[in-house]
């Protein structure tokens, strides 16, 4: 009796201990800190002459040439620093986009040495190649000119974030300093950095605010191997796949938050989907949020499907193969 | 004599029912320290992390008037914001604060805690333009003064009142 009472309080003090780890590891749980990146524009590139043309199918394509841009330009070096250490000093340390640059730079210098043993070298597809570019979840693209009148000069400063999720424009601070007959045009640009900085990352507050209440939105595409055995319209248990895909979506959404724009036989295309932000006390992110559709349809229709992600912000779930 | 008595008579009766008003008035003033009578004008981009602006602020006489311009400056920065500037956004938004938190702004306010964060900018002297007798017992003035933002943002966001921009992540 003795024995049974005390293994009931022992029992009783685990359940305790397990509730308060468990309350601890929710209180800590957090968001993935989006990462951001200051960027000169192409537009600017293309003015400055920091840009490379390359042949797309016959058709000339301009490109920003961020290495040559960080090289020559010492004002473009003093944007950036002056953004970044602002950024940081509001609790929001950026992504250097010449580090990141040269990071990229080694990681394919090692990459092209790497060989296994027996000679194997790494496998790698042209999508990974083409993938191997230096990114951030929220691009600040920079652009500005040097107004001249006269004596006078003057600064107009173009600020925008990029969600590179949705592509969408998150926050933008757009201005012309005043003019000035005396300062050099780092002192015009620093100084319109001070006057328009605030104001851009008080817009950036709203877009977390936003994400926080809503979460984090993304795209979503279902496209089917012609080697699957059916379509998007076959009946499973009584009920179209389409549909059942669509009330997954939704209730994985943050109060069903989402659109689906096209859905024929073969794909389907959901925009603007909320995911939330954590669940089960982890952060999620589109492909893990993704994965679990992909899961979910395996383990009740055993239907396999791969996931292929498009940038951080939208998926592709293939329904067929693995 | 009778004359007098009447006088006497009336000025008891006015300052009794005075008296209550202005408390009551001085009383709402304290508490309401989110309605300024103030006015705000921007001036420039001051150095990093300031913001310079003239505050035109209301008082019974000169002095006053310019004592009120430093706490007016801070509520300015917090609540209304500075149009124009790079602070156009209100910090805080008034009809979000909670009880413990109007006692925070109020402690801020009555315990000069603001002083921190405001200078008066040059060497004080206020432009003869920048003075105006509204009426016998009002003044306004206009004095350029340095409001150090991003010190007090950062007051602020310590105190739980302002979210910073990587709070939740």
């Amino acid at each position: 009796m003795i024995f049974k009472k005390n293994r009931h309080i022992q029992v009783s003090f685990f359940l305790a201990l397990l509730f308060v780890v468990g309350s601890a590891t929710a209180s800590y749980a957090q968001a993935k800190k989006p990462t951001i990146m200051v960027v000169p524009s192409l537009n600017w590139c293309d003015q400055n002459g920091f840009t490379y043309e390359y042949d797309a199918q016959g058709r000339k394509q301009i490109m920003p040439d961020y290495d040559l841009a960080m090289a020559k330009s010492t004002e473009l070096k003093l944007v950036i620093a002056k953004i970044a250490g602002m950024m940081g000093e509001r609790g929001f340390p950026l992504k250097d986009l010449e580090a990141t640059l040269q990071s990229v730079k080694n990681l394919t210098a090692e990459d092209m040495v790497t060989t296994s043993r027996s000679g194997a070298e790494l496998r790698e597809s042209p999508l990974d190649q083409l993938r191997r570019v230096a990114s951030a979840d929220i691009i600040m693209e920079l652009t500005w000119s040097v107004n001249v009148r006269g004596p006078f000069q003057s600064v107009s400063f173009i600020l925008r974030a990029l969600d590179a999720y949705t592509n969408k424009q998150v926050a933008e601070s757009v201005g012309t300093g005043p003019e000035n007959a005396s300062a050099t045009v780092p002192v015009l640009l620093e100084t319109a950095v001070l006057a328009n900085l605030d104001n851009f990352n008080n817009r950036l507050q709203d877009h977390f605010d936003d994400m926080f209440t809503y979460g984090r939105e993304v795209a979503l595409r279902i496209a089917v191997f012609d080697s699957f055995d059916g379509d998007l319209d076959s009946d499973y248990n009584g009920e179209y796949l389409s549909d059942i895909i669509e009330d997954w979506v939704y209730d994985n959404t943050i109060q069903g938050r989402f659109s689906l724009s096209n859905a024929t036989e073969n794909v389907m295309t959901f925009e603007q989907v909320r995911i939330p932000l954590y669940l089960n006390d982890r952060a999620l992110d589109t492909r893990t949020w993704s994965r679990n559709l992909s899961t979910f349809l395996r383990r009740n229709y055993s239907i396999d499907s791969r996931v292929v992600m498009r940038g951080l912000g939208q998926a592709t779930v293939i329904i067929g193969e693995r | 004599m009778k004359t007098i008595r009447i006088i006497l008579a009336v000025a008891f009766l006015v300052g009794l029912t005075a008296t209550p008003a202005t408390a009551q008035r001085k009383k709402k003033q304290k508490e309401d320290f989110t309605v300024g009578n103030y006015e705000v004008q921007f001036v420039r981009t001051g150095l990093e992390g300031t913001t310079l602006f003239k505050i035109f602020s209301y008082g019974k006489n000169y002095e006053t008037a310019l004592e009120n311009a430093k706490p007016d400056a801070v509520k300015a920065v917090i609540f209304k914001g500075i149009p124009g500037s790079d602070s156009s956004r209100p910090m805080v938004r008034e009809y979000d604060l909670s009880a413990s938190q109007r006692q925070f702004f109020e402690e801020f306010f009555s315990n000069k805690y603001y002083l921190n964060f405001v200078t008066i900018s040059g060497d004080g002297s206020v432009d003869p333009q920048d003075v105006i007798r509204i009426k016998r017992n009002e003044y306004k003035v206009g004095v350029v003064v340095s409001v150090h933002k991003n010190d007090l943002r950062k007051y602020l966001e310590q105190a739980g009142l302002v979210r910073g921009l990587g709070a939740g992540f």
